[in-house]
C-alpha cells in the first residue's frame, strides 16, 4: 500500500502522458501513480503498458475528466491522494513536502500551492506563478468568489475525499472548484509558499477542454449556485451572497462576449453566437441592459 | 483525527469504504482470447474488493493453458466437457459464494467495460435493499449503440417488452417492478438473492435461463434493475452474416417452449411459448440461416414439446424431429412459422413467395 497516489487522467495524449508520469514518480517517494485512460484512440494504451509500476485503467467511452478521476480514486490506496493532468507536471520533492503538511496537521482537508505556467508546447515555465497570494486556514468565501487553485498542485486526505462523495459528475469543466468548494467548507487547508507543479498554458482553441468557453461558463455558474446554497454560505446574509453572485456572473458575462467577439472576427459565426447566447441565459438582468445592446449593434456594424 | 462535521449533498457516488466482497464470474469456452481482453478489463476495474473466478466448460484450444498462466490473480474451475452457460454459472456462483461472496457478477467473455462499470453497480445495489439483481446497459461493441437495458415479461398475458433507451427502462422499472426482465451478459446477483432462490435452472442448459432467473426473482419479492449510467460493451455481431451457430436456434425454440411451459400453467404457457420460439427464430435469422440452422429450429421446437431438456445433441436421432415433418419444415420454414404464429399475412407472404 503506498502512501501517496497519484491520479491522472488522460485523453489522446500519449507524446506528453509519459513526461507526466515521470514528474509524478520524482516529486515523492511511496507513490502510487493511477493512470485512468477516457477512452484515447491514440496508442495511449500501448505506451502505458511499456511504462513499469503504474495501474492502468481505461474508459471504453469518453466519459469526461470527473468521473475518469473517480474511478482513480476509488481504485487508489494511499492515504494522501493528488491529481495531475496528462499535459502538466509536477515539481521534483513536491509531494513529499505537502504530505508532511498533513501530516503534520490532522485537521487539513486539502494542501495546495502555486504553480508555473508553462508553455503551450513543452510546458517550459514561462515566469509566472499562480495564484500570488496562497490563503491558508478557512478559505471557504475566498473560494466562493473564483477558483484559484490548480488542480495539479492539490494533495487532498483520502477520508475527505470520501467523506464530500468524490467529484460531482454533473459540471463539466469546473469539477475540481466544485470539490475544492465542499472540502473547504468542512475543514481547513493549507498552501506551500514555493511552487509545486507546471501548468501548461492553454492554447486558443487547442484540444483543451478548456477551450469550449460557453459550457465551462454554464458549469462555473451552476458550481457557484450550488456553493451559495450549501448550509455553509447560508449562514451568512443574503446581501452578501447575491453580491458574490452577481460579481461573479459579471466577470462570466465578460469573459464570454470577450470570446464571442473574438470567435465573429475569426468568422465561427455557430461558436461566437453560442458565446453570446449563453451570455444572455446566464446573465439576463446585463443583457437587458441598453447599453450593451447599442454597444453590440455597433460593433456588428462596424465590422 | 476529527471527524468532518459536515456533509454537503453531492450527487451520488459510491463509497469508497467498507466495499462488500465481489466476484466476477467468467465463463470460458474455445475463446481463449476474448476471455483474455475481458480479463484485461476487469482487473483494471477500480472496485477494490474484488475477485475473479474463471470457469473453462472444456475447451479444447489450449485456452486453458493461457488461463493457467495468469496464476493466482484468478480461480480457475475446469470442466471436462460442456455443461453450459447455466452448469458453468452455477460452478461460478457455488465457488463464489463459499469463498463469501456478496455480490457475483456474471460477465459474458465477450465483452469490455469501463473501469467504473462494477463500482456503479454494486453502489446501486447497496442503495436498494430490496434488489436482487442488477446490470449495466448492454452496448454494440462494434457500433457503439445501446442495445439492451431491460425488459418485461408479463406472464399473465404473455406481453413483452424491451428497450435500450435509458429514461424508458427507468419509466419500465418504475411501472413493472415486479415484471422486469435482465439479460444474463453481465448481471450482479446479491447474495441474498442466491440464498433465496438457487442457482441456474440446469434443464435450459444456455438461452433464456435469464428470463427463468428474472421471473423466479420476481416471484421471491426481490426487485431488477438497469443501472442506466453504467455501461458494458458485447459483442453483438453483425446482421447478415451468419455468426449465430446452429446451436442458438436450437435452445432458443427449445428453451422458449421450456420457459413459458415452466412459468404458466395450461393453455396459456403453450400459446405464449409457441409465439416466443417463432420471435427469437425471427431475431436470430437476422443474422441468416440456413438448412443446418432451420433444422435445429425444428429440432428445438420438437424437443421443447417433448420436454427434451439438458445440452444439444445434434447427431443423436432421437432428439430429431421426424423426418417427414422436418422436411417440410426446411423446405418452407417461412410457410411453417407462419403457420404457427397462426399469421395469416406472413401464411400468405410464403405462399406468394413461392407462387411463380
Amino acid at each position: 500500500m503506498a502512501r501517496i497516489s497519484v491520479i491522472i487522467p488522460t485523453h489522446n495524449r500519449a507524446r506528453l502522458l509519459p513526461r507526466a508520469i515521470e514528474s509524478a514518480k520524482a516529486a515523492g517517494q511511496d507513490v502510487e501513480i493511477i493512470v485512468v485512460d477516457d477512452a484515447s484512440a491514440d496508442e495511449t494504451p500501448s505506451v502505458c503498458a511499456d511504462i513499469p509500476d503504474i495501474i492502468y485503467l481505461r474508459m471504453q467511452n469518453n466519459v469526461g475528466l470527473a468521473r475518469a478521476r473517480n474511478a482513480g480514486i476509488r481504485r487508489s490506496t494511499g492515504e494522501y491522494i493528488a491529481f495531475l493532468d496528462d499535459d502538466d507536471l509536477r515539481l521534483p520533492g513536491s509531494l513529499d513536502l505537502q504530505a508532511a503538511m498533513l501530516d503534520q496537521n490532522r485537521d487539513l482537508g486539502f494542501v495546495y500551492g502555486p504553480v508555473h505556467f508553462g508553455d503551450t508546447r513543452d510546458c517550459v515555465p514561462t515566469g509566472r506563478i499562480k495564484p500570488e497570494v496562497c490563503p491558508g486556514g478557512d478559505i471557504f468565501w475566498r473560494l466562493v468568489i473564483d477558483n484559484f487553485i490548480y488542480v495539479a498542485s492539490v494533495m487532498v486526505r483520502r477520508t475527505h475525499m470520501e467523506t464530500i462523495g468524490l467529484f460531482a459528475e454533473d459540471v463539466p469543466g469546473t469539477e475540481d472548484w466544485d470539490a475544492w468548494l465542499r472540502l473547504a467548507a468542512i475543514s481547513p487547508v493549507d498552501a506551500l509558499p514555493e511552487p509545486v507543479a507546471i501548468y501548461r498554458e492553454p492554447a486558443y482553441q487547442s484540444e483543451q477542454m478548456s477551450s469550449h468557453r460557453p459550457s465551462m461558463c454554464m458549469s462555473g455558474v451552476r458550481t457557484q449556485m450550488r456553493a451559495l446554497r450549501s448550509p455553509r454560505a447560508l449562514a451568512r446574509d443574503q446581501t452578501t451572497r447575491k453580491r458574490l453572485e452577481l460579481n461573479y456572473r459579471d466577470s462570466v458575462w465578460d469573459n464570454l462576449v470577450r470570446e464571442g467577439y473574438r470567435s465573429l472576427s475569426d468568422r465561427q459565426f455557430y461558436y461566437a453566437s453560442l458565446n453570446f447566447l449563453t451570455a444572455i441565459r446566464l446573465h439576463p438582468r446585463r443583457a437587458a441592459n441598453v447599453g450593451v445592446i447599442t454597444n453590440f449593434v455597433r460593433s456588428v456594424l462596424a465590422r | 483525527m476529527n471527524a468532518p462535521q459536515q456533509i454537503i449533498s453531492t450527487t451520488v457516488t459510491s463509497p469508497c469504504t467498507k466495499l462488500p466482497k465481489a466476484f466476477v464470474c467468467i465463463l470460458n469456452w474455445n475463446k481463449g482470447d476474448e476471455t483474455l481482453s475481458c480479463l484485461q478489463s476487469v482487473f483494471a476495474q477500480d472496485y477494490r474488493n474484488l475477485r475473479v473466478v474463471v470457469v473453462d466448460n472444456g475447451s479444447t484450444d489450449g485456452s486453458l493453458a493461457a488461463l493457467r498462466a495468469l496464476g493466482d490473480r484468478i480461480d480457475l474451475i475446469t470442466h471436462s466437457e460442456n455443461q453450459g452457460f447455466t452448469g458453468g454459472c452455477n460452478a461460478g456462483m457455488r465457488h463464489a459464494l463459499a469463498a463469501g461472496a456478496d455480490y457475483v457478477w456474471l460477465l459474458n467473455n465477450d465483452t469490455e467495460c469501463d473501469a467504473d462499470t462494477l463500482s456503479r453497480l454494486v453502489a446501486f445495489a447497496e442503495a436498494h435493499p430490496d434488489i436482487g439483481m442488477v446490470s449495466p446497459i448492454i452496448t454494440d461493441r462494434g457500433s457503439g449503440k445501446d442495445n439492451y437495458a431491460v425488459g418485461t415479461i408479463d406472464l399473465a398475458t404473455g406481453h413483452t417488452q424491451e428497450t435500450a433507451d435509458p429514461i424508458e427502462a427507468e419509466a419500465l422499472q418504475r411501472a413493472y417492478p415486479h415484471q422486469i426482465m435482465l439479460k444474463g451478459t453481465a448481471l450482479l446477483l446479491k447474495r441474498h438473492l442466491i440464498d433465496a432462490i438457487g442457482y441456474f435452472d440446469d434443464r435450459f442448459f444456455a438461452y433464456c435461463e435469464d428470463n427463468d432467473y428474472s421471473m423466479r426473482r420476481a416471484a421471491a419479492g426481490f426487485r431488477g434493475a438497469c443501472v442506466t449510467n453504467a455501461r458494458v460493451y458485447h459483442d453483438e455481431g453483425m446482421p447478415g452474416q451468419g455468426w449465430r451457430k446452429p446451436y442458438a436456434f436450437y435452445y432458443a425454440a427449445r428453451n422458449g417452449i421450456l420457459f413459458w411451459r415452466k412459468h404458466v400453467p395450461g393453455l396459456a404457457g403453450w400459446k405464449h411459448s409457441r409465439w416466443h420460439s417463432c420471435t427469437m427464430f425471427r431475431v436470430l435469422a437476422r443474422s441468416g440461416y440456413g438448412k443446418a440452422e432451420t433444422e435445429a429450429f425444428a429440432d428445438g421446437l420438437w424437443n421443447g414439446w417433448r420436454g427434451v431438456t439438458g445440452r444439444w445433441e445434434p447427431s443423436r436421432r432421437s432428439h430429431h424431429m421426424p423426418a417427414p415433418l422436418r422436411r417440410i419444415f426446411v423446405a418452407m420454414p417461412a410457410l411453417c412459422l407462419g403457420l404457427l404464429e397462426v399469421n395469416p399475412r406472413a401464411v400468405l407472404r410464403a405462399l406468394r413467395l413461392r407462387a411463380p
